[in-house]
């Protein structure tokens, strides 16, 4: 737990359906919540930084004190204080530390940092019923989120020099769902067609705004308010507000033949605003069938299916969203975006290009074909689903690298570029193994396996692919391919890491493959496929015995590959002074101890932060995520209290995980990446929260 | 029923509102598009003058590559580096030190930020001096239209200048350098490294026409390009080029404009200021500029005096080499810009730091830690202890321009005058004691010795050495002979291709004409112990 990290809580919820007419009703719900958290100082962005506790916790080594000491008259230890407040070792004892300036724990201390989030979420309907199966509706769905931040920064901690400095933030979103929709429904007198047919019109439209500034100079250390903010040189307040919005119309229609023949089509035509005028309508729709076998005469007899169903379907959907919804650049890619600022000195502004849009940029596009089957056998002792899919996404939004010598202002330039191709299989089974009047034992598993290959790229990407420090995309190849320097062990007779490399001639022809050298700048980076995970999913069980009810809910993950960069971080040949080390690194070379894959710790910076396969391990994890104990008290009993239902439970939430080494958790990404990106939960960051919930139920 | 009517109008009032146009969404914000860029100009007229002055800002821009870290501050970051990659400047093995990839040369690394910034950056601005030449007329004959184009060309020159010699060593003119990108170009996907001669032939013709066009302009600050700076790049380029007639002749119109500082100016830490008389080109930094961006500045890492940097909180002072150190006399001011060994100076005596004397030895808790030995005190802050870091930099001082000419003198057979030169500015202005041949030095080494005292700091460390064909000597075989940390002691030869930069993955994937430097290797520790340089043996 986190000293000063707080949060409260407040929700109200109302929903009111009024039956106006017979053929007019109207919808109202409303939400409301208010909360207000205390939190740490830390960005899981961000590594490296001394300012953030857990960086601190997790790399700084464990020799330095936390506090400032002294011996008392009887020669005892106490913790030194100043005014009131505990005085922390920032450097300030004898035990030095090279890489660690301030203390972030005392900041955690001294400083102050509070979110206040106010949410009102609002829907409103109006349902005509003007004939049989006829229904108009109309909808509007609200969302306003207000939230404001302050932060205090004490000239106890690390605003020392502007004595103290404090930041507020006001952040407001406004946004809009408009729905207009008509739909008929009907049967076909005498017959057993059912039609049903919609369309409508949708609307969204969202606004960011933020106003957001800092001052410093506090008159009281301990108020975190601009007012309280007596500075004149480092004053800034700024605002801005940015739009976005999407409409387009929609229609589908869906036909069953006596509940046994299912087929459906639908189509929508949709803007959105992050593109220019003429390419902002994209073509979107989709077409299905499914076939319950067991609606059929000729499967009456069989009685060992209960339910059977084939399904198919091929649809074709749009992503308008590229780089996110905070920065500012990425509500207008399609425009070249100019930044300003002024000098006082000289009274002139200056302006500059701080983006290249793409006026061209349009709709990414999925086309999904999926084939599968539900089914239920044996009266519940094996019910699931089997589905196999593949989806192709063309026109990627993508930010594609232009070369830099063309002094593009960001490096990059947003496109519709390349295809990719995801193919999958997903099996999903649970069943009953004993239902009794008191006992009912249930299980379930779920198992996925996808895989993911790069159809084709930009007609100006070389056959090399594009490469990055540590990944490669080419055609054939897929978007989690490694593209990495491999170690080759450690050198018994110097203790020096080696690594392969690839001889070239002077022409840069290869002329010998997978020599081994020291050299690190020499190291050749080699392709060495996916790190996708092969095979993940879940699986559970729950029992309940007269009254008593337990459930278990595990998920897994197999066959994939994830880079640690804090174990790289953690491993370092002792060039970060005063920094960690991982155990392993007690089993580095020396002249006793040659027979060893840990290279010698002699300050060897060669390595430094770039990705090197020796810290790639499996992302193998098994996690148990929910255990659930129960009793249900018997209804005969709470009746004479007055309640129709009584339960008492204690619950478990992220007991546990089990992977390849202690402290990875491939739970959180993917594991492509390098020492500072990418690596999932970094060093900057906490590990998933245990949460241990009781608590009793009651129905009236 | 009063609900119904409510809910009548409610629905009505849904079907208007969503009436509205998808095409009048514009920001609101800092963030300008082309069309309110348009519509501002016609508002306010004069505003167009602001993408002129975004490219002079520009050059020292806070996180002017986006990367919103502390080594991302465009062309003083480059100016820095070529500093911290030669023989004399040098910071600490540090994990604060984020230019720990200049003192060790992995800034080799394809895929490191450092090289990146510091390849983006000149072409960033040769690009928008290309927009901006171009968004004119062919036939453009006004004045002011004319001085606008001669102050872009220089700029462009300018960012040449910085380019090509980190690529190839400038003395190789038919060398591939870097891509030539000028307003015709069109294919930047298959744009091969031009020859240094071609790329210097642009150079010369862009200095040419703005020391032409920009005759008797009286610009509005030092910030911009007048003639004399336009003749002050020239020299440089000049002498880039080995035309040391034309690199002497360019640098006398600069000095016969500017007086040097004189010794009282800097006994105390200065070069701050634009305002400092003996600047004839420099970057005028505004609190503007800096705020919430105080890291990423040469105050926060070259400067000591700031109580907002990386040098004095995380005492990763930048530091004289005492190779260096020990051959200045004892009577040239000089010897009092870096601390000695006891981290004393002259320069800092009888200065408070929040009331506090006896600055070099003061901890101020998470503000200041004690200096380093040899830890510069040449560059001042304009209040010790600021929090603001908009302290102006020295893009071009006339002290440079005596050494240029000087140096421009005594290579084209005009020994004597260049020894009197350079023996008048010594003497008047940074040691009275001074003798040209006091140390011993050929006059050309000599020349080279003052640069690297006078202008350590400035930018010119590693260009110079390239320049001259030097190595870059940093130690004299032992631990002891150096300050420099172990992970960057070693001594470089003259020609090692390690010396040239690399090109940055982006660029090698995108640009399909370009063929990487791929000599020499990564130094290691206390290599080629017995290299020397001449100056500092």
């Amino acid at each position: 737990m986190v000293s000063n990290s707080s949060y409260k809580r407040y929700t109200g919820r109302v929903n009111a359906d009024y039956q106006v007419k017979k053929w007019f009703k109207v919808t109202t719900s409303l939400n409301y919540s208010h909360s207000n958290s205390q939190v740490a100082d830390y960005d899981d962005e961000s590594f490296g930084s001394s300012g953030n506790i857990f960086y601190i916790v997790n790399n700084m080594g464990p020799i330095y004190p936390l506090y400032v000491r002294k011996l008392d008259d009887n020669g005892n230890p106490y913790i030194v204080t100043e005014n009131g407040r505990t005085v922390y070792d920032s450097n300030n004892t004898n035990f030095k530390r090279p890489n660690f300036v301030g203390n972030a724990i005392r900041d955690n201390e001294v400083d102050d940092r509070h979110n206040y989030a106010d949410v009102l979420v609002g829907k409103w309907g109006a349902i005509f019923t003007p004939v049989e199966g006829l229904t108009l509706s109309a909808n509007l769905g609200v969302t306003n989120d207000n939230t404001r931040r302050t932060e205090l920064y004490s000239q106890f901690g690390s605003a020392s020099a502007d004595d103290g400095l404090v930041y507020v933030e006001h952040n407001r979103l406004f946004s809009t769902n408009q729905q207009y929709l008509a739909e008929y429904k009907t049967t076909i007198a005498g017959t057993e067609h059912s039609i049903d047919i919609l369309a409508g019109y949708e609307q969204y439209k969202k606004t960011r705004q933020r106003l957001y500034g800092q001052n410093d100079h506090l008159f009281n250390p301990l108020i975190g308010e601009l007012s309280n903010a007596d500075g004149t040189e480092k004053k800034s307040v700024k605002s801005y507000t940015n739009e976005y919005m999407t409409e387009g119309f929609l229609a589908r229609a869906q036909y069953d033949y006596a509940g046994k023949y299912f087929a459906s089509a639908s189509f929508r035509r949709d803007a959105s605003s992050r593109f220019a005028k003429g390419h902002r309508w994209g073509n979107f729709g989709s077409l299905g069938a499914a076939w319950l076998v067991t609606g059929e005469e000729f499967m009456k007899d069989v009685s060992w299916v209960d339910m059977l169903k084939f399904k198919v379907s091929y649809g074709v959907q749009g992503n308008d969203n590229l780089g996110g919804d905070i920065e500012p650049q990425w509500y207008y890619p399609y425009a070249d975006q100019y930044t300003h600022s002024y000098n006082a000195a000289t009274s002139e502004y200056s302006m500059q290009l701080a983006f290249k849009g793409n006026s061209d940029l349009t709709w990414e596009t999925s086309k999904s074909f999926n084939i599968g089957a539900d089914f239920e056998l044996l009266g519940g002792v094996l019910n699931g689903s089997l589905e196999v899919f593949a989806r192709k996404t063309e026109d990627l939004l993508y930010e594609k690298d232009v070369p830099l010598s063309a002094g593009n202002p960001t490096g990059v330039i947003p496109v519709n570029v390349g295809s990719i191709m995801n193919k999958g299989v997903e099996l999903t089974l649970d069943g009953s193994i004993i239902r009794t009047k008191d006992v009912n034992w249930t299980w379930n598993l779920n198992l996925s396996h996808y895989n993911n290959k790069i159809l084709s790229l930009d007609s100006g990407v070389s056959e090399e692919g594009i490469k990055g420090g540590y990944r490669i995309y080419k055609v054939g190849g897929s978007l989690y391919d490694l593209y990495i320097r491999k170690y080759a062990g450690v050198d018994p007779e110097t203790g020096q890491a080696l690594y392969y490399y690839d001889e070239t001639d002077d022409d840069g022809n290869v002329i010998a493959t997978m020599k081994t050298t020291s050299d690190f700048s020499k190291a050749t980076q080699y392709e060495d496929g996916s790190i996708l995970p092969k095979l993940y999913g879940g699986f559970g069980t729950s029992i309940s015995a007269y009254g008593f009810d337990l459930s278990a809910q595990f998920s897994y993950q197999l066959g994939g590959r994830y880079y640690d960069g804090s174990y790289q971080a953690l491993m370092h040949t002792q060039s970060s002074a005063g920094q960690a080390w991982h155990r392993d690194a007690l089993k580095a070379w020396t002249p006793e101890n040659t027979n060893t894959d840990v290279p010698r710790l002699d300050g060897d910076i060669q390595v430094a932060q770039t990705a090197v396969d020796r810290f790639l391990i499996s992302s193998n994890y098994l996690s148990v995520n929910n255990v659930t104990l129960g009793y249900t008290v018997p209804a005969r009993l709470v009746k004479r209290a007055g309640l129709s239902s009584l339960r008492v439970y204690v619950s478990g939430e992220n007991l546990a995980v089990i992977t390849a080494r202690k402290g990875v958790d491939p739970r959180f990404s993917l594991g492509l990446g390098s020492y500072t990106a990418g690596s999932g939960l970094s060093t900057g960051s906490y590990g998933a929260m245990r949460n241990i919930t009781g608590g009793i139920t009651l129905t009236f | 029923m009063k609900l119904n009517k409510i809910y009548l109008t409610l629905a009505a009032g849904l079907a208007f509102t969503a009436c509205s146009d998808i095409d009048e969404i514009v920001p609101q914000s800092d963030r300008m598009l082309e069309s309110q860029v348009k519509e501002t100009n016609t508002i306010v007229p004069s505003r167009a003058e602001a993408s002129f002055t975004g490219m002079f800002t520009s050059i020292g821009k806070p996180y002017a590559a986006n990367y919103e870290t502390p080594d991302d501050f465009a062309f003083l970051v480059m100016a820095f580096c070529n500093d911290l990659e030669g023989a004399d400047a040098l910071m600490p093995d540090s994990g604060y030190n984020w230019f720990s990839v200049c003192g060790e040369y992995s800034s080799r690394n394809a895929n490191y930020r450092n090289p990146y910034i510091r390849y983006r950056t000149p072409y960033k601005l040769i690009a928008d001096v290309n927009t901006f030449v171009s968004g004119f007329p062919e036939d453009v004959s006004d004045e002011n239209s004319i001085r606008l184009i001669a102050q872009a060309r220089a700029l462009r020159a300018f960012a040449y200048m910085q380019l090509v010699p980190a690529f190839q060593f400038v003395t190789n003119l038919d060398g591939p350098a870097v891509p030539l990108v000028t307003p015709e170009t069109e294919d930047f996907t298959h744009n091969p490294r031009a020859a240094v001669r071609d790329i210097y032939t642009l150079v010369i013709e862009d200095l040419n026409y703005a020391v032409e066009k920009l005759e008797g302009f009286k610009r509005s600050s030092k910030m911009y390009i007048d003639q004399t700076v336009a003749y002050g790049l020239r020299a440089r380029a000049n002498l880039d080029l080995g035309n040391y007639d034309d690199a002497a002749a360019d640098a006398a119109r600069v000095i016969a404009q500017y007086t040097p500082a004189s010794i009282a100016e800097v006994s105390k830490p200065s070069f701050m200021s634009i305002d400092e008389h003996n600047w004839v080109w420099g970057y005028d930094m505004t609190a503007a500029l800096t705020l919430k961006k105080t890291d990423a500045t040469p105050s926060s890492w070259l400067r000591s005096f700031s109580g907002d940097s990386y040098s004095a909180a995380c005492q990763c002072y930048v530091s004289i080499n005492k190779l260096l150190w020990n051959k200045i006399p004892a009577t040239d001011i000089r010897k009092q810009w870096w601390v000695d060994e006891g981290l004393h100076s002259t320069l800092i005596e009888g200065l408070t730091w929040k009331g506090k004397g006896d600055i070099a030895n003061l901890t101020l808790n998470n503000e200041k830690e004690p200096f380093l030995p040899y830890t510069n005190v040449k560059f001042g802050c304009l209040t010790i202890g600021t929090t603001t870091n908009d302290e102006d930099f020295p893009l071009m001082r006339v002290e440079e321009m005596i050494l240029v000419r000087a140096e421009g003198l005594a290579k084209s057979g005009k020994e004597a005058e260049a020894a009197q030169l350079l023996s008048d500015f010594v003497t008047t202005y940074r040691d009275p004691q001074y003798s040209v041949n006091g140390r011993g030095l050929s006059l050309a080494d000599e020349i080279w010795f003052q640069r690297r005292v006078e202008l350590w700091g400035e930018g010119f460390g590693i260009y110079d050495i390239k320049r001259l064909g030097k190595p870059p000597v940093r130690f004299h075989g032992t631990p002891e002979s150096t300050n420099f940390a172990p992970a960057f002691r070693f001594n470089m030869a003259a020609d090692d291709g390690w010396l040239l930069m690399r090109f940055p993955q982006t660029e090698l994937d995108t640009n399909f004409s370009i063929e990487d430097n791929n000599n020499g290797s990564l130094p290691v520790m206390d290599q080629n112990p017995t290299l020397r340089d001449g100056v500092t043996d």
